[in-house]
Order: C-alpha cells, then sequence, then structure tokens
C-alpha cells in the first residue's frame, strides 16, 4: 500500500517517511488499495471529494474548479430569512419558491417572513410547517417578481442516506444576519458523522445567524440544513434532508409538531399509562395543569379536539407541543364535560 | 445529547437599532458557566477533517515560497503574529495590534533578532518592523486579480506545511469598525449627563449602573453631556475596560464596565459565548478598508503573515481572526499601496505610542 502510494507522490517525499505512513493508514479505511493502478483511481476528483486524500497541486486544482463551479449556483439560491425578530438563513428548493430553513427560524405556522435574496433585494414571504424536534422548517415566497416570475433560482435536493463521513461539503448562510454589500458567505467542510435521522455533523464552520442555510453536496444538491453547533470547531451540526424529503407534506401544509431539542414540555399530571383511559391520578402544585384547575380523579378525553384514548397517548400529545402554546382539553369530571385551556410548560426551564 | 448546543439564528434588538443573537436561540440546559469552563477544550483531530495534516501536507507546493519570507513576530518572549517579509533588507509587515514591547523576529534558520517598528498604519493595522543587519528573502506579491469566491487559500507559518487551509468565503470589502457601547441613555440635566434608562443584559446593567446616575468622568475625561459621554465611549473598543466616575444620589462612587458591541447591545452575554465559541479572536478585527474573508480557522497569533492561492502568489495578509466562521486578509494591492507611505516614515511611531498600541495606559 506504501509503495502504491510513493509512486504517485515521488522519490522527494522521502524524507516525510513519518508522516507518509501516518497518511497511509489513514487510507487504509478507504477501499482496500492494492497497486499503482488502483491508487491513480484513488485520487479521481470524485474520490477525493468522496474522502481520499488529495495529494498534489494538482489535486487540489481540481478540488477547487469544482468548488468555484458550485458556488456560482449555490450563493444565488441562498436566503437571509427574517420571521419577527429571528434571523436566519434558508435556500430555495423549487421553482415556486419553497424555502427549506430551520424550526427554531421559522417559529410557527402562518406568520409573515422577509427573505433576502443573494443580492439584497427582498421578498414576502410566510412561514410553513416545522419539525420542532428535528429543527427542520419551511417558508414560502409569497412575492411574484414584476415580471410575475414563478423560477426562483434553487438548488437541488441530495439525499442524506447516501452521505458519509469524509466527504467534502459545502455551507453557506449569513454568518451574524444579512449584512448589505456582502454576499451569502461560503465555507468548506467535510462530513464527520452521521447520526442515524437526526443530524449530520460537519467542520463547515456556522455561528449565529447561519440558522436554516444549506450544506450542499460537490454537486450542489442540498443534503442538509444547519442547526446548532458545540464549542469546538468540528461540531456543526445540520438537519439531514430526507427528514424534509419524507416529511414535505405535513411541512408544505402548515402543520408544526415535536418540540425544541432542550426543552421538555410539560403539564404536570400523573397517571397510569396502562389505564384504559387517561385519568388524572395526580396533579403536580403550580404546574399548567393546577392552574388550569385538573384534579385528580378526571378523566382527559380530548387534546386540541383530538380523542385521548389512554394515559400514553396523552403523554405523546404534551410532547407534541412546544412549551408556552396554549392546548384545549375537554375533561370528564363525574357526569360533567369541561372544557379548559392550559398553557404547556417547560419542565426543564 | 443536545446538551451544549447553540441554536445559530439570530434576533434583532428590541431597540431597532441592531442585530444581536436572539431570544429564540437556546443553550440546552446546561449553565452558561459550564458552556464557557469547556472554551478551553481543545477540538480532536479528525482524520476526516479538511484541515487533517493529510490534507494539509497536499500544500507543501504551495505555500513553500511564501514560507520562506514568513517570521515569527514574539513580544516578551512569546509568538504574537507572524511577519511577512517585504523587503530583504530586514523590512518585515506584522499586524498592529498584537505587539508590545522588546519586539523580536524568529528566523527559519533559528536566528532571533530583535525588531525595532518603523512605522504603523493604523487603517490596516499594520506594523513595520525593521531587523538590523538581515538578509531575508522579500514575498513576491501576486499582481494579478484577487482569487474568486471558492478558491483555495493557504497561510504559510515559516515551517514546511501550510499552518492552515481554507477557502475565500466572499467578494472583498469594506469592514466596519465595531462601535463600542455602555448600554445607557443619557439626558441633559443641569447637573450633568444623566442616566435615564439601563439597556438590559448591556455593559452598564452588568455593571450596574443605575437610572438616575451623573456620569462624571469616563476614564480620564472629565463628562458634563450627554455628547461627551457617548464620545469618550465610542473612542474606546469593545471588550475594553472603562472606570466611571458616577455620581449617586449626590454622593460620588466610582464603577468599572466592560464595553460591549453596539451590534449585540440587549444580547451580551449570549453574543459573548456565540463570539468565543471555537477559540479566540483577534482583539482589532474590524474597521480595514478592504478585506477578503476566507474560512481558514487561524490562531490570533497566526495573523500577520502571508496568505497564498493555489498557485502559490501571496495574495495578502492576514489580519485578523474575526470569529468562528471568518478571518480576514488585506489583499496585496492595498499592501503595496501603503508600504511606500510606511517606508517614508510617514507613519512614524515614536516609543510612547509603541506602547499606547500595546493597550497600556
Amino acid at each position: 500500500m506504501v509503495s502504491g502510494c510513493s509512486v504517485t507522490r515521488g522519490n522527494r517525499l522521502g524524507a516525510f517517511a513519518t508522516c507518509w505512513l501516518a497518511c497511509a493508514m489513514v487510507l487504509g479505511v478507504w477501499p482496500p488499495i492494492t497497486g499503482a493502478a488502483e491508487e491513480a483511481a484513488a485520487s479521481s476528483l470524485e474520490a477525493i471529494f468522496a474522502g481520499a486524500t488529495p495529494v498534489s497541486v494538482s489535486d487540489l486544482r481540481a478540488m477547487q474548479q469544482q468548488i468555484q463551479e458550485i458556488s456560482k449556483k449555490v450563493i444565488p439560491c441562498t436566503v437571509g430569512v427574517r420571521v419577527g425578530h429571528a434571523h436566519g438563513s434558508g435556500v430555495i428548493v423549487n421553482k415556486e419558491g419553497y424555502v427549506l430553513t430551520a424550526a427554531h427560524v421559522a417559529g410557527r405556522p402562518g406568520e409573515r417572513a422577509i427573505l433576502i435574496l443573494h443580492d439584497g433585494q427582498q421578498v414576502r414571504g410566510e412561514t410553513l410547517g416545522m419539525h420542532r424536534t428535528l429543527d427542520a422548517g419551511m417558508v414560502r415566497i409569497t412575492e411574484m417578481r414584476t415580471t410575475n416570475r414563478i423560477d426562483w433560482p434553487h438548488a437541488p435536493l441530495g439525499t442524506s442516506a447516501k452521505v458519509a463521513p469524509g466527504q467534502w461539503c459545502l455551507a453557506t448562510g449569513h454568518p451574524g444576519g444579512v449584512q448589505p454589500g456582502r454576499e451569502p458567505i461560503l465555507r468548506v467542510g467535510r462530513v464527520l458523522s452521521i447520526k442515524d435521522d437526526a443530524s449530520i455533523t460537519t467542520d463547515c464552520t456556522l455561528i449565529g445567524g447561519d440558522s436554516g442555510g444549506p450544506l450542499f453536496d460537490i454537486d450542489g444538491r442540498v443534503i442538509g440544513i444547519h442547526s446548532r453547533i458545540g464549542n469546538p470547531l468540528t461540531i456543526n451540526l445540520h438537519v439531514p434532508i430526507d427528514t424534509y424529503r419524507r416529511e414535505w407534506d405535513r411541512l408544505a401544509a402548515g402543520d408544526a409538531w415535536g418540540h425544541t431539542p432542550g426543552v421538555q414540555p410539560y403539564m404536570g399530571v400523573r397517571g397510569k399509562r396502562d389505564a384504559s383511559t387517561a385519568k388524572i391520578a395526580q396533579v403536580t402544585p403550580d404546574s399548567p395543569a393546577a392552574a388550569s384547575g385538573i384534579q385528580p380523579g378526571d378523566v382527559i378525553v380530548k387534546f386540541n379536539d383530538v380523542a385521548v384514548t389512554d394515559f400514553g397517548s396523552l403523554i405523546e400529545f404534551v410532547n407534541n407541543e412546544q412549551p408556552g402554546t396554549h392546548v384545549r382539553l375537554q375533561i370528564r369530571r363525574g357526569d360533567e364535560l369541561l372544557r379548559v385551556e392550559l398553557e404547556i410548560g417547560d419542565l426543564r426551564s | 445529547m443536545i446538551r451544549g448546543f447553540v441554536f445559530v439564528g439570530c434576533v434583532i434588538a428590541g431597540f431597532g437599532i441592531d442585530m444581536t443573537f436572539g431570544s429564540r436561540a437556546s443553550f440546552g440546559d446546561e449553565p452558561a458557566s459550564g458552556f464557557l469552563r469547556r472554551l478551553s477544550r481543545l477540538d480532536a483531530p479528525s482524520e476526516n477533517s479538511r484541515s487533517h495534516e493529510s490534507v494539509r501536507f497536499a500544500f507543501r507546493d504551495v505555500v513553500s515560497s511564501a514560507t520562506r519570507s514568513t517570521v515569527r513576530v514574539l513580544a516578551n518572549g512569546t509568538q504574537v503574529a507572524l511577519g511577512t517579509v517585504v523587503h530583504a533588507d530586514g523590512l518585515v509587515l506584522t499586524k498592529a495590534s498584537e505587539l508590545k514591547e522588546d519586539v523580536v523576529c524568529a528566523l527559519r534558520d533559528g536566528r532571533r533578532l530583535p525588531a525595532k517598528i518603523v512605522g504603523i498604519s493604523h487603517d490596516h493595522d499594520l506594523a513595520l518592523l525593521k531587523l538590523e543587519k538581515a538578509k531575508l528573502i522579500a514575498v513576491q506579491w501576486a499582481d494579478g486579480d484577487l482569487p474568486e469566491v471558492g478558491a483555495w487559500l493557504a497561510t504559510a507559518s515559516g515551517t514546511e506545511d501550510a499552518r492552515a487551509i481554507g477557502i475565500v468565503s466572499a467578494l472583498p470589502r469594506r469592514s466596519a469598525m465595531p462601535v463600542a457601547v455602555l448600554g445607557i441613555q443619557l439626558q441633559a440635566t443641569r447637573q450633568g449627563a444623566q442616566v435615564l434608562l439601563v439597556i438590559a443584559d448591556s455593559s452598564a446593567s452588568r455593571a450596574r449602573v443605575q437610572k438616575g446616575d451623573i456620569v462624571v468622568r469616563v476614564g480620564a475625561t472629565e463628562v458634563s453631556t450627554p455628547d461627551e459621554v457617548t464620545r469618550a465611549i465610542q473612542s474606546r473598543q469593545p471588550g475594553d475596560q472603562v472606570t466611571l466616575a458616577i455620581r449617586r444620589n449626590g454622593k460620588p462612587t466610582t464603577i468599572t464596565a466592560t464595553l460591549g458591541n453596539r451590534q449585540y447591545l440587549g444580547n451580551q452575554v449570549q453574543s459573548e459565548i456565540m463570539e468565543t465559541l471555537g477559540g479566540p479572536l483577534s482583539k482589532r478585527r474590524g474597521g480595514f478598508p478592504s478585506v477578503l474573508q476566507h474560512d481558514t480557522v487561524l490562531r490570533p497569533r497566526d495573523c500577520g503573515g502571508p496568505v497564498v492561492d493555489i498557485d502559490g502568489n501571496v495574495i495578502g495578509i492576514n489580519i485578523a481572526r474575526v470569529s468562528r466562521v471568518a478571518s480576514f486578509a488585506i489583499p496585496a494591492k492595498e499592501i503595496t499601496a501603503v508600504l511606500p507611505e510606511l517606508l517614508s516614515g510617514k507613519y512614524a511611531v515614536s516609543d510612547v505610542a509603541v506602547d499606547q498600541i500595546s493597550g497600556r495606559p
């Protein structure tokens, strides 16, 4: 393997043997390289962008050409997204002007949004649906341009199922918010890990204002949406694009579900999970349930007009709400049917 | 699993002035102090990371020429910046605001030569150093256009390897100087400049400035009107400490406040956490006439050295680590324009001025 590599590197690299061996070990995790012919194939542009190490300036030059070509296509599809006080980014993904963003940027359905195109032009939009648990949100441009044109510049969707560690990717967005005279900011990085359907981690660095912006594969297809960061520069998390593919209809219909990671929605009641009704055994003092007058012995019959079959389904209903939202409950107390409204609380705040 | 993650949206402050990071952002359930404690943790190197040594290795030939013209700049024995050799007779450009007294340049051959500051362009934050009796190799400035968005950039370090790599993130532009702010509204009264309002989560609120306080002095400057207070504050930088002499209920008292950035007014704590996520930033990181933004991860002490494109042309000098996502380079054209003025003595500095740039009173 090592000799196979040194064919392409030349003799002058002999002095760096230690480093070179380390590189060879790294190469070992990719498809086995058995000889010079395979090595040449491994450093094809496609293989490099999939994770093989670029070994020469001509490799780097080929990468640069592709990155520049794709950046010209993806920057015009990147938008700034403003919903109320929230400032984030987004990406237009079809000619009708549907924009993918983060749930925590879109906020809630049916809100007015302002979308700032790459050249600074502002257009009106509205927020559609959001899957808060995974931080996936959708916005739509509602404004026609003067010519009634609806062919918005847009980026194609990729598939996150095919995303693999080591592959190169590009990120755009508006770090720090949209700034006059500054186009969306381009960054390059690589996929470091993928966690089921929940997130893609890259070293494309992100910061406040990037939320909702797109992560592209090296062919310019959207593979993720920027969501959150950890302190190390290697922890930049993106919502996998397959989430949007899977939930497209629900998002486009303006449905909002789940809750922001890091909060724990609760109403403050206890009951038996296996009982055949959602009967309340205990009400936590100073909880939203206590404030609304719910008492032990009450049976929750409906949650936002949807039938509650047992206590387990009540837990699910609550878990799908964002703290701070108001919900309507129908309660059976003895022979009486009561209606109460309560505000979902956050157990962690 | 989301412990310690920060959502990356931002929010306009309620004051209608500036953009800041917002109310919808969340730190999960981890207190900010826990967050800050972990700031010193080093990033785990991954063989898949874009800046892994195996990738940087490919850039060796790219930086080899610029490397010969890169020196390390030490102050009081520790590296504070890199330097770019601009003339064979021992002339070196570096980042001015990182300098302190006793500037020494460490050359590749191991020599350490004392350096004298010949001139400083405050606009560019560039200092011209003169090394006595040194024969060095000057950089060859790129004379063509700046590389386009998406082009590779490599930062030389004085050793064979590229110190760091990245790509051009945006077209060159002017970068505004951040404005220092205390977070108070003042009214003119007969007693002097009186605090009418203290903005929540600002440096003033943290320093416990109170409504009704009369601001008498900012640092050493006597103030009697709101305008004078504003001028005294804005002559400083965000992050500077300032001592305020105040009259509260007729009694004199002093308060020390750390000035905030006007951009983040009203969201100080959160924006500071955002700013420090991912490592230290340069003290001076704005107010440049023209910068090329790139996504190279630099430490503040990596600034001042040459940046090259894929062909090894020196396209500029790194001038600031700006944020988690950005570093700035001053384009070569700007440098070749200001260099003759620095050489002519137009921006000559006295020893006193050198102390001032180091931030000493």
